[in-house]
């Protein structure tokens, strides 16, 4: 199961994902995530409480990625941990995705420029 | 008592392989003891899957024939409660279905007998399944298996998160870190994902088979899809070890959503990672020495 939760700090829009990124876990959130993407320029997605991730989260989080970039917006994900960044740094997306070692430094990163 | 086969010498009762009948229908539940105890098994009978579940865990058969449709169960229950018992996990069911009970009783996820056998049957046919499945029973011994799960997925369902809660269950079984449970839970994920998605097609009818086994040295999952399988040396929409993120492009110009890493995910996280010939079954195994040195 994934769970979605939106709040605001600092005109930025922070998404926390918690649970399972597998098929199932993305299956549920997925609408309410792009639709919270919408007009949003400048988006932290927290995966602090994420246990797993699999390619459909991946694919949920580049999708996101893209857009905000062709948008000329910017993504910047926090709360990389344990499987989620093993996950991550194996596929190298470190070096696609903006990654920030904390929530506060995500927003910053955010904002920045 | 039924007469032995001429020529064949009876074996002495204890001695005999012990079957145990789980059949609701009295006349084939008769049947089938004979048929068992002409041919030197010692056969005992019962109706329904709660006295099932209770004389396996009391006698701890050699065999167990099921019938899929009882009267308190499906057969698929009790094959769950017996395989997710350490003492009954090793014991082989050979599972009785009729034609129509595969669409009547799908559930999305089944833990699964080790052989099936489709009513109606001949005597030689279900001989043929029960010695079978004591041999398969030896070869568990042999190589020190102490635990042997068959699972079964439709290609539709939404059940991977009752198939991660059964991981759970398995994974506790084992000497495996935090991480590593991590790591084969991941890989595993992938690759059932893979096998529902690309080798089936999310087709209704068709089903990923789970084989997970432990020993004392590993720990092994192998997934099967029923599709045509893949040439693993045509994969440019695929992630690649060397540049995991060049095939972005490739996929974009494929007009592919972003993907491709289920393969570089579940290699990097196992041991051993191999594709048959026809790319429909993939093995992963996890060794547990390696964690006993990390």
């Amino acid at each position: 199961m994934a769970t979605l939760d939106q709040s605001d700090v600092r005109g930025v829009k922070v998404l926390r994902l918690a649970g399972s990124l597998t098929r199932d876990g993305v299956d549920q959130v997925e609408m309410a995530f792009v639709a919270a993407l919408r007009g949003e320029p400048r988006v932290v997605v927290d995966l602090h409480g994420v246990d797993l991730l699999t390619t459909p989260g991946i694919s949920m989080l580049l999708a996101a990625e893209r857009e905000l970039k062709q948008a000329k917006g910017r993504l910047v994900l926090s709360g990389v941990r344990g499987m989620a960044d093993e996950v991550l740094r194996r596929c190298k997306l470190h070096t696609v995705l903006s990654v920030a070692p904390t929530l506060e430094a995500a927003v910053e990163r955010a904002t920045d420029g | 008592m039924v007469a032995c086969a001429p020529g064949r010498a009876e074996p002495a009762v204890d001695q005999a392989e012990r079957i145990l009948v789980v059949e609701d229908d009295a006349e084939l539940r008769s049947l089938l003891g004979e048929l068992l105890r002409t041919e030197g098994f010692q056969a005992v009978s019962v109706a329904d899957g709660a006295e099932a579940i209770r004389r396996a865990t009391s006698d701890r058969p050699d065999a167990v024939i099921l019938d899929l449709m009882l009267p308190d169960m499906s057969g698929f229950e009790v094959c769950q409660e017996l395989k997710f018992r350490r003492d009954t996990n090793l014991i082989p069911i050979v599972m009785l279905t009729a034609l129509h009970d595969a669409r009547s009783r799908r559930s999305g996820l089944r833990v699964g007998a080790n052989r099936y056998l489709t009513k109606p049957f001949s005597p030689d046919e279900l001989l043929r399944e029960v010695r079978s499945s004591l041999e398969h029973r030896r070869e568990l011994s042999e190589r020190r298996t102490h635990t042997s799960v068959e699972l079964q997925l439709d290609s539709d369902t939404h059940q991977r998160e009752q198939l991660n809660d059964l991981l759970s269950e398995l994974f506790v079984q084992t000497p495996l870190s935090e991480t590593e449970i991590g790591q084969i839970r991941t890989a595993t994920l992938e690759m059932i994902e893979n096998a529902a998605e690309w080798g089936n097609r999310r087709h209704k009818d068709l089903t990923v088979s789970i084989a997970y086994e432990v020993t004392d040295r590993w720990l092994k999952f192998v997934i099967t899809d029923q599709g045509p399988g893949f040439d693993r040396g045509q994969l440019p929409h695929a992630a690649q070890a060397e540049d995991p993120t060049a095939h972005m492009e490739i996929r974009e110009k494929l007009g592919l959503r972003n993907g491709g890493f289920g393969i570089l995910i579940a290699r990097g996280m196992v041991d051993h990672f191999e594709y048959n010939e026809r790319g429909n079954q993939v093995t992963l195994v996890k060794y547990f020495v390696r964690s006993a040195n990390s």
